[in-house]
């Protein structure tokens, strides 16, 4: 009797949960892709990484906080909102907003693949990841080729701090 | 959980370990041993690949002639936790039809009692009726005496295939023969 | 499920293949149960080819499955002592196959809503998760693993297609082989070892570790043990092939061990660094890394207690290591076989300079409610930390699994 009290009681959660879900209209929402409407608006010859406007990098509510993406919120970009994101970025090349205060623009400062945040400007303008199939292991300076000597190392290095932070070894052309 | 940790504490082998647990009565024999209280049996298997699984029971009765004492413990009550594993233990490897008890004898006389509120803990040699054959086997055993009772904690192990027990398996998954059970229960001079 | 014939094996595998056509026309996540250590099963190798868990089952895996996961409708949902039944097999048990040869499949569907803070609109949405073929060997010392599947959105770190959207997933494939009952090593691409290894890839430990079961497992070579006192795998990580340039891609290593101190309780360690040359999202230069400590407790049967802290350091070039948590305190209540409730309390300060910490709160109820199928419904409330302050956002996921 208990069993088929608790077995009510399941179905009836379930129930219930399937009539809160079905009585709420599905929204579709297109995943906004912000730095892409940077990259168009200004045209840009790569994709900015979203720490252009996100704190670390790590995008969600509350996040756009770096110095470029306070200017551009200053300058009525808002989320979910492709056309206000391209009007402040036109109100902030006109009026030469310097985030950073040092005189230079920050739409200038992108244009010439420069962090408008002050930070690396190589990663600003670094070939954006991508997936699927086709990429390959690159093989780096000392390295010894080869997937099984990269396993060797790679296993001995992580265990071997050398640097206090990681080493940025250049290896492309 | 106690016993478990017990068992892990003494240093018993959750592979090999079947405890079975003594009780402890005065030297001179004069009095008769009886179990009162709640009792438990536990046993412990494992498997290949990295399986263990436990099976509990409580039908546990005790004789007591003067000169032996013998723990008998009862199979066909004794549940893994799964129904279809419990029958394949009692119809295909235990066969409880035709030998549906286990029985531990140990010569009373080699058991040391300990004194009220004092603890006593050693091994001793007993003789182990399981599946129609008896062997002899080797208990350790903890008793405890807490307001006149003895609270008896034991452990021994066996290997089944010494015991004409065939090894368990289940669909490519194979138990251990070697196994261990343990008991515990509060016993009582009369 | 005892056929060798060569026939039987050819007619299974083209089966398969068929079934990949069929699945592939709907597709995140593979299931694993960490709560199974209530029934002393603690180590994932008896019913799991992979060592670490999840994945395709053995064929005592799928007898378990059938025995202890489901409701069989008696008084306490157990089953009676009757075998396992056929069903449990692949394919329902339509398709006998040779004991070396491990086909499966899930299909993994959730209605969502969330409801974020006002002026954010509301998301209700169906999403796939998880639309997957998988395939398991096990021919003498030999053992491989693979799964195929159909990914609608997400799981890009798992694509071997290049497509913003609608790609093929793989999200493991391996070749190994097995040193007696308790060793295994293996390479390819694997889900990290590390930490508890739960069915929800979204939890904060999963997320923040990048250690889930959907789309963050990595190439690499490791080395597995499992006994019953003790399993652990160390994995040398060399980086996720599915993701390119290589400058993105991660090397270290990930690595975890559990002991038990009773078939009930597990008590583990685990640990991983890595690092790269670019970030994804903010394509500098850092090393990271996770420590902590996990358990996994069955007190008495119906309970288990699950729980996980970890430890998060990252360290970006250009600025100092900054140090984090994420913790995991689960407890799964089976109020009849087959039936679960669990809940589940999580938190995560992210690995960075003045982070605040977030919080969640999770009701979820599952039923395994037939041969192969399960529903699951979660409540959650959480409340993240954003810009200084909090928001609260309440979610509601309505999943059907089912697998092959």
């Amino acid at each position: 009797m208990k069993a088929m009290r608790s077995l009510a009681l399941f179905v009836a959660a379930f129930v219930l949960a399937s009539f809160a879900l079905l009585a709420i209209p599905s929204r579709a929402r297109a995943t906004p892709n912000y730095p892409d409407v940077v990259a168009g608006a200004l045209g840009l010859s790569y994709t900015p990484p979203c720490a252009l406007c996100h704190v670390g990098g790590r995008t969600g509510l509350g996040t756009v906080n770096t110095p470029f993406g306070k200017s551009l919120r200053a300058h009525g970009g808002a989320a979910r909102d492709d056309g206000s994101i391209e009007a402040a970025l036109a109100a902030m090349e006109k009026d030469g907003t310097s985030s950073l205060h040092d005189g230079a623009s920050d739409v200038a400062k992108l244009k010439k693949g420069q962090d408008p945040n002050g930070g690396d400007a190589s990663a600003l303008s670094a070939e954006p990841p991508a997936y699927g199939c086709g990429g390959r292991i690159a093989a780096r300076p000392g390295d010894v080729s080869g997937v099984a000597a990269t396993l060797v190392v790679v296993a001995i290095a992580s265990f071997v701090r050398v640097r206090r932070r990681p080493r940025i070894v250049r290896h492309h052309a | 959980m106690s016993l478990r940790k017990t068992l892990v504490q003494a240093g018993i082998p959750v592979s090999i370990a079947l405890s079975i647990a003594i009780c402890s009565w005065p030297d001179d024999g004069h009095a008769a041993l009886k179990r009162v209280g709640d009792s438990k049996v536990f046993f412990f298997a494992t498997g290949t690949p990295a399986m263990k699984f436990t099976g509990t029971g409580s039908d546990v009765t005790i004789a007591d002639d003067g000169k032996n004492l013998t723990i008998t413990v009862g199979l066909t009550t004794i549940d893994t936790g799964m129904e279809l594993r419990n029958t394949h233990m009692r119809d295909k490897y235990l066969q409880t039809a035709k030998w549906p008890t286990t029985k531990l004898t140990v010569v009373k006389s080699d058991l040391k009692l300990p004194a009220e509120g004092a603890k006593s803990k050693s091994t001793t040699t007993g003789t182990l009726d399981l599946h129609g054959v008896q062997k002899k086997v080797k208990v350790g055993y903890e008793i405890e005496k807490r307001d006149g009772n003895y609270v008896v904690r034991g452990a021994l192990n066996l290997v089944m295939t010494d015991y004409g027990v065939e090894t368990p398996g289940y669909v490519g998954v194979s138990v251990d023969p070697a196994v261990g059970v343990a008991l515990t229960f509060v016993a009582k001079d009369l | 499920m005892r056929s060798s014939s060569p026939v039987r094996a050819f007619v299974a595998l083209a089966t398969f293949a068929l079934a990949l056509v069929v699945t592939l026309a709907f597709t995140r996540t593979a299931s694993a149960y960490p709560w199974m250590i209530r029934h002393g099963y603690g180590a994932c190798t008896t019913c799991h080819l992979d060592p670490s868990g999840a994945g395709v089952l053995t064929p005592y895996g799928r007898a378990q499955g059938d025995l202890l996961l489901r409701d069989h409708y008696t008084k306490n949902g157990k089953a009676g002592p009757e075998e396992a039944s056929k069903t449990a097999g692949f394919l329902f048990g339509l398709l006998e196959t040779p004991d070396w040869l491990l086909p499966g499949g899930s299909y993994r569907g959730m209605y969502l809503y969330s409801k974020p803070p006002s002026p954010a609109p509301a998301i209700a949405r169906y999403v796939q998760m998880q639309a997957d073929l998988k395939i398991g060997l096990q021919p003498g010392i030999f053992r491989a693993g693979a799964s195929l599947g159909y990914a609608h959105g997400g799981a890009l770190s798992a694509s071997i297609t290049s497509r913003d959207k609608d790609n093929l997933v793989s999200r493991e494939h391996w070749i190994g082989v097995a040193i007696g009952d308790a060793v295994m090593i293996r390479t390819g691409r694997l889900a990290l070892p590390f930490g508890v290894r739960t069915v929800e890839h979204n939890a904060f430990v999963r997320a923040s570790t990048r250690t889930d079961l959907n789309d963050t497992q990595q190439y690499g070579l490791a080395l597995a043990y499992s006994d019953t006192k003790s399993r652990g795998e160390l994995m040398a990580i060399v980086g996720n092939f599915a993701l390119h340039p290589d400058d993105y891609r991660e090397r270290g290593y990930s690595a975890l061990f559990e002991y038990f101190v009773d078939p009930h309780v597990g008590i583990g360690l685990s640990s991983l660094r890595t690092q790269a040359l670019r970030d994804v999202t903010t394509r500098v230069a850092y090393a990271r890394q996770a420590h902590g400590l996990f358990v996994r407790a069955s007190p008495w049967e119906p309970l288990v207690l699950m729980a996980e802290g970890d430890w998060l350091l990252l360290s970006p070039d250009g600025a100092a290591t900054a140090s984090g948590y994420a913790g995991l305190l689960q407890a799964d209540f089976e109020v009849r076989q087959g039936m679960h409730v669990m809940v589940t309390g999580e938190t995560l300060r992210p690995a960075q300079a003045g982070a605040d910490p977030s919080f969640g709160a999770w009701l979820s109820l599952t039923w395994f409610f037939a041969p192969h199928f399960d529903v699951r419904t979660d409540f959650i409330h959480s409340r993240v930390a954003a810009g200084g302050a909090h928001a609260n956002v309440e979610s509601v996921l309505l999943q059907l699994h089912a697998f092959l």
